[in-house]
């Protein structure tokens, strides 16, 4: 899978590859049990801090989404990422709220909102 | 002078100095005399006119140290002309530099003064699965270049009685020996050292062929990653070859010692193993450019990002110094193969240590 960076971006690269790498699962790009570079390797190759790859790799192993293994390196989890339970749709909702209040601002209305979000969901099913 | 020396200089000199002219045409077309740009941009008039002018006037300068280097030698001796040589060699590397440093300005005002990059979005590609790819050739192959100097030693041993007691280390250019080295069973493994040495180089050479950094080309990225891993599997085999190639003159060459071998083809076979690898070099530039930006594969198009912007760490656009990056090694900005990030002590100490073991084998051999 191609990783896709914007160094000038006020997101920082580590929230960025968190969110690359969780895109790849997604679309199917990266299959359960497949491997990634290691931490020293995808650094050298992006030219940061090897601290920044680390802190993404350990965020994505903590929600569940790979596995670091001390031989094997790094893998995408191969049982599958846990499903959303309670603690996670709560989540969602206060990560939702801000954005769809902005929108309400911004007189976006529902059915443009909801096309949006359905548009997004197709291309991760479609690709 | 004679006429064995002008081909001698010929050889040298030629590759040199094709190699230097034509680097802003073997680059990639995102980099422009050390100063990153949008690939269209290197299409634009003015920059092929300051290729073309950067052409002339380093073939300009190679043409004047030429014609000088032909008159020094017909009224010097070789000692004597070997030192301002040297000195000349030294003159039209500095020379160049400070061509290449014009145009490197000239290009930075332009970059600030057009704007080029601001407006296109700056990103970077790093694919997952690069490493997966097969990158260079075995190092398996280098087990002939073993072979070949395991049976160079064993040979030596077996006839050592047949080695004369002065064995010729060092010829001028009229075939006369000009430094000896007495017969030992230390000075007889000199160039079975070299062999190993060489190939150990090689070895290491090959793997940071593989482990170099990954750089691909935002503007096209699934083309770009194929032509890196063709530019990195071309030059992994060119450097398997020349290995094995470089063993096998050296075996010949300890052959010199030990029997009678006619003069001329002790001068013809170096030359010809001389000519092929930098044939092979300037060839496999002209087809392949850095990262592999001349093979042609047409399977994307330029989108509408571009590469992000490290000309920062790029000191005289040539120098990698990223203290944040981990990557020892990476291509060269202004060039064609690898260069080493000055950041990183590592880098350093690899560098020097390959220079200090090439000086050193001799002086420790007693030659």
């Amino acid at each position: 899978m191609l990783i896709n960076l914007d160094f000038e971006s006020q997101e920082p690269i580590y929230q960025q590859l968190i969110e690359q790498i969780i895109e790849g699962i997604a679309r199917k790009d990266l299959l359960p049990g497949e491997g990634l570079p290691s931490v020293r390797s995808l650094a050298s190759d992006i030219g940061i801090n090897l601290h920044t790859v680390n802190k993404a790799y350990q965020q994505l192993k903590h929600e569940g989404f790979i596995l670091i293994h001390r031989q094997k390196g790094v893998v995408v989890n191969p049982d599958g990422v846990p499903k959303a339970d309670v603690t996670y749709m709560t989540q969602l909702e206060k990560k939702l709220k801000p954005l769809i209040a902005e929108s309400v601002c911004r007189e976006v209305d529902e059915e443009s909102f909801m096309k949006l979000c359905n548009d997004i969901y197709k291309s991760y099913r479609g690709g | 002078m004679n006429s064995m020396m002008l081909l001698f200089l010929f050889i040298i000199l030629v590759p040199v100095f094709i190699s230097t002219m034509f680097i802003p045409y073997w680059t990639r077309k995102t980099e422009s005399f050390g100063v990153s740009i949008p690939e269209e941009i290197y299409h634009h008039d003015r920059l092929k006119r300051m290729r073309k002018q950067y052409v002339w006037l380093s073939g300009i300068t190679s043409l004047i140290i030429t014609a000088v280097s032909f008159l020094l030698s017909t009224w010097m001796d070789d000692n004597t002309f070997g030192i301002y040589f040297s000195i000349l060699i030294f003159l039209y590397i500095f020379i160049t530099f400070f061509i290449y440093l014009y145009f490197h300005r000239v290009m930075k005002q332009l970059k600030a003064a057009e704007n080029w990059g601001k407006t296109k979005p700056q990103q970077m590609y790093i694919h997952t699965e690069f490493r997966k790819h097969k990158l260079n050739h075995s190092n398996l192959w280098f087990l002939l270049s073993f072979i070949i100097s395991f049976a160079t030693i064993a040979m030596t041993f077996v006839l050592y009685d047949r080695i004369p007691d002065r064995m010729p280390m060092q010829y001028n250019f009229d075939g006369e020996v000009t430094n000896w080295a007495e017969k030992s069973y230390r000075s007889v493994l000199v160039m079975p050292i070299m062999q190993l040495y060489l190939t150990l180089l090689f070895m290491f050479l090959n793997t940071m062929i593989a482990k170099a950094k990954q750089q691909i080309n935002a503007e096209k990225p699934a083309e770009s990653m194929q032509q890196n891993i063709i530019f990195r599997r071309r030059w992994s085999m060119y450097l398997i070859s020349t290995g094995i190639a470089i063993t096998l003159l050296f075996a010949f060459i300890q052959l010199t010692f030990i029997f009678p071998i006619n003069s001329q083809l002790i001068t013809i076979v170096p030359l010809i193993f001389t000519i092929g690898a930098t044939v092979g070099a300037i060839i496999l530039s002209i087809t392949t450019g850095q990262g592999g930006s001349r093979v042609k594969l047409q399977t994307d198009t330029n989108g509408d990002v571009i590469d992000r912007d490290d000309d920062k760490y790029w000191k005289l656009g040539q120098f990698y110094f990223n203290k944040n990056d981990p990557a020892l090694f990476l291509e060269k900005r202004f060039g064609v193969g690898w260069t080493i990030n000055f950041a990183r002590p590592l880098a350093w100490i690899i560098f020097l240590m390959i220079i200090l073991l090439a000086a050193g084998i001799p002086f420790l051999l007693g030659i």
